[in-house]
């Protein structure tokens, strides 16, 4: 046995930051692509821009609580941050489908931690490159307002992360199931659900009563309308606070439910191909 | 005690079931069917440190499935597994840390990424200290020929460039087990026989414990002391390879395609010693089997060419598939018992 006694120490989880750089570094192999993505992000942005400008034509007043300018600031910021927050297909899906899960399991690495680390460089660095840029561009040439004060935009930043760890967990959660139903169907469920109930889309003031009401009891709205709302300065520094309490309070919850699931999962799991 | 002890070791897989047809598929969508698969069907075994294993069987047997189990990232259905005192799949991190894994048929490398994006990543999951990792590098340097790939996005790679830098990327944490599925496969001959020299030496130097599934013969004779062999799930055969001596010795076989039938009536006399075996003789196709560190083949062809109308000829080295067949026959170890011949052989 003497073999196995001179190991390397347990590893410290900054080791999952290798990740992170792989990411990167797959994000920077494809330049076509990554051109692509910076393209369409801005493009989408313009066309939002257009949209709810014609949407405030001729209106004086507000439109559900939102003055043109704040509800231009919002759906713009919410395009710009669908590049960060949005992860490329499905796949941790296509890990179980095509059975490359086999390859992650046999490193002495956390997969809940690898899948995290390894969204979380693709999307950082797109969001760096493409949608700050793109945001400080149509905040300079006066389309969207800029945050209220320095402070909102510190806390818009750690409201921002944990949107993305809450939908990170929506998408280990949802992914988790594919290891029973062997298929992509329920990633386009989340999909829907997450586009619908987080206000990726509009603020979800604009939404009528009932489905506003069921909006706000679900937990989606951590992920886009709570970061975009403290950067429009709809909250004040209270509410602010309240809000990425709430959103870390989830992020823990959801996180620690998909580890119980992943735990079942593993026992469940078939690996295809070899 | 051993290193890795296996005992009754059973998987099963729910396969889904389809019907055929749209309404076997729509059926399936209300209320899907499952078949149950055994892959593994109460295998027992134990490995000590420091042995090379053949671990071998045809396409089906369960020999990936085994390893799977072995390395913890799949739970057994029933039977357990133990390596170095832990069950590989309730203590799969620390089971990770001292194990090196090539999957013949999936890559572990960074597939859009240069070669080196690999082994950077790999250094800091394992945390392999800077020494470790440099004399690592410098040593696989001509076996793997990692230095010609390392800028390369492996993706570009042949496939058996591909296989060098993954057998690296197994070994750069120094495991003291290493478990390869089909490691040698896609490789020249030349590649293949350094990449044997490699792992004899790592197990000589360092001690290190390997397990080997393998299609290729020589794979098994130059570097495993001992073989597994399953089939069908089972385990029909475990001990040294000497055991399996009178099906490996022949190693070649040499297919001939005669002018007329009646030349099969003549083939027996190619077979006349020990050294050629006749196995076929059906109208214009003769099949002969024979030992090529006994005669070569080049004598063989000839001394057929001798008495025979040869128009064209196949020579082809057996593979385990062939052994496996040749030893349980086609369709496996239907007679249950009758397989003892090594230790621990089929059960009933």
């Amino acid at each position: 046995m003497n073999v196995l006694t001179n190991f390397i120490p347990l590893p410290g989880p900054l080791r999952y930051l290798a990740y992170t750089r792989a990411a990167v570094a797959r994000v920077l192999a494809y330049r076509v692509n990554f051109w692509m993505g910076a393209v369409g992000t801005v493009l989408g942005m313009t066309i939002q821009y257009y949209l709810w400008t014609a949407i405030y034509h001729g209106e004086d007043g507000a439109l559900a609580g939102y003055g043109a300018v704040e509800a231009l600031t919002y759906v713009i910021l919410g395009q710009a941050l669908q590049g960060f927050l949005h992860p490329e297909g499905d796949p941790l899906g296509r890990k179980v489908r095509d059975g490359s899960i086999a390859v992650d399991l046999a490193r002495p690495a956390d997969w809940q931690w690898v899948v995290f680390w390894d969204y979380l460089g693709g999307s950082l660095f797109r969001w760096l490159t493409t949608g700050v840029p793109a945001m400080v561009l149509f905040t300079v040439v006066g389309a969207v307002a800029a945050p209220p004060s320095l402070g909102a935009f510190l806390v818009f930043l750690v409201s921002a992360f944990l949107g993305f760890v809450l939908l990170f967990a929506w998408h280990f959660l949802f992914g988790l199931l594919s290891f029973w139903t062997k298929g992509g169907g329920l990633i386009d469920l989340k999909a829907t659900a997450v586009s619908l109930f987080s206000g990726a889309l509009v603020p979800l003031e604009f939404y009528p009563p009932g489905l506003r009401r069921m909006a706000m009891a679900l937990p989606f709205r951590g992920i886009y309308y709570l970061p975009l709302s403290i950067y429009t300065g709809r909250l004040g520094a209270g509410e602010a606070a309240g809000a990425l309490g709430w959103q870390a309070a989830w992020a823990v919850g959801l996180f620690l439910m998909a580890r119980v699931l992943w735990r079942r999962a593993t026992r469940s799991l078939v690996i295809h191909g070899g | 005690m051993p290193l890795i002890e296996v005992s009754r070791l059973t998987k099963v897989y729910q396969v889904p079931l389809r019907q055929p047809g749209f309404t076997g598929a729509a059926l399936s969508l209300v209320r899907p069917s499952y078949k149950a698969v055994t892959a593994v069907d109460g295998i027992d075994f134990t490995i000590q440190a420091g042995e090379m294993v053949g671990y071998i069987g045809p396409n089906g047997a369960g020999k990936s499935t085994t390893i799977k189990l072995l390395c913890g990232v799949l739970a057994p259905t029933s039977g357990s597994v133990s390596v170095g005192g832990l069950d590989p799949h309730r203590r799969r991190m620390e089971n990770a840390r001292r194990i090196g894994l090539v999957y013949g048929q999936r890559s572990q490398l960074l597939w859009d990424l240069p070669v080196r994006e690999t082994f950077y990543l790999l250094r800091r999951i394992y945390q392999v200290p800077e020494s470790t990792y440099r004399e690592n590098l410098a040593d696989f340097g001509r076996t793997f020929e990692i230095d010609a790939v390392w800028d390369t996005p492996v993706r570009l790679l042949s496939l058996g460039q591909r296989m060098r830098a993954e057998l690296a990327a197994a070994l750069i944490h120094s495991p003291p087990i290493v478990y390869l599925d089909e490691p040698t496969i896609g490789l020249d001959v030349l590649a293949k026989s350094r990449i044997r020299e490699f792992l004899r030496q790592m197990n000589r130097r360092r001690g290190t414990t390997v397990i080997l599934t393998t299609h290729d013969l020589r794979d098994v004779e130059e570097v495993c002391d001992r073989i597994i062999m399953i089939h069908q799930g089972r385990l029909v055969y475990d001990g040294a390879l000497e055991g399996l001596r009178g099906t490996f010795g022949e190693r070649c076989t040499l297919t001939l395609e005669l002018e007329e039938a009646a030349g099969g009536a003549v083939a027996p006399e190619v077979a006349l010693d020990d050294d050629v075996r006749l196995i076929k003789a059906d109208g214009k196709r003769v099949e002969l089997a024979f030992d090529r560190r006994r005669i070569s083949a080049p004598e063989v062809i000839a001394r057929a060419c001798a008495v025979l109308p040869v128009r064209d000829l196949v020579l082809r080295e057996t593979d385990l598939e062939s052994v496996v067949k040749q030893v349980y026959g086609g369709n496996g170890i239907e007679n249950g018992n009758g397989n003892g011949e090594g230790r621990g052989g089929g059960e009933p």
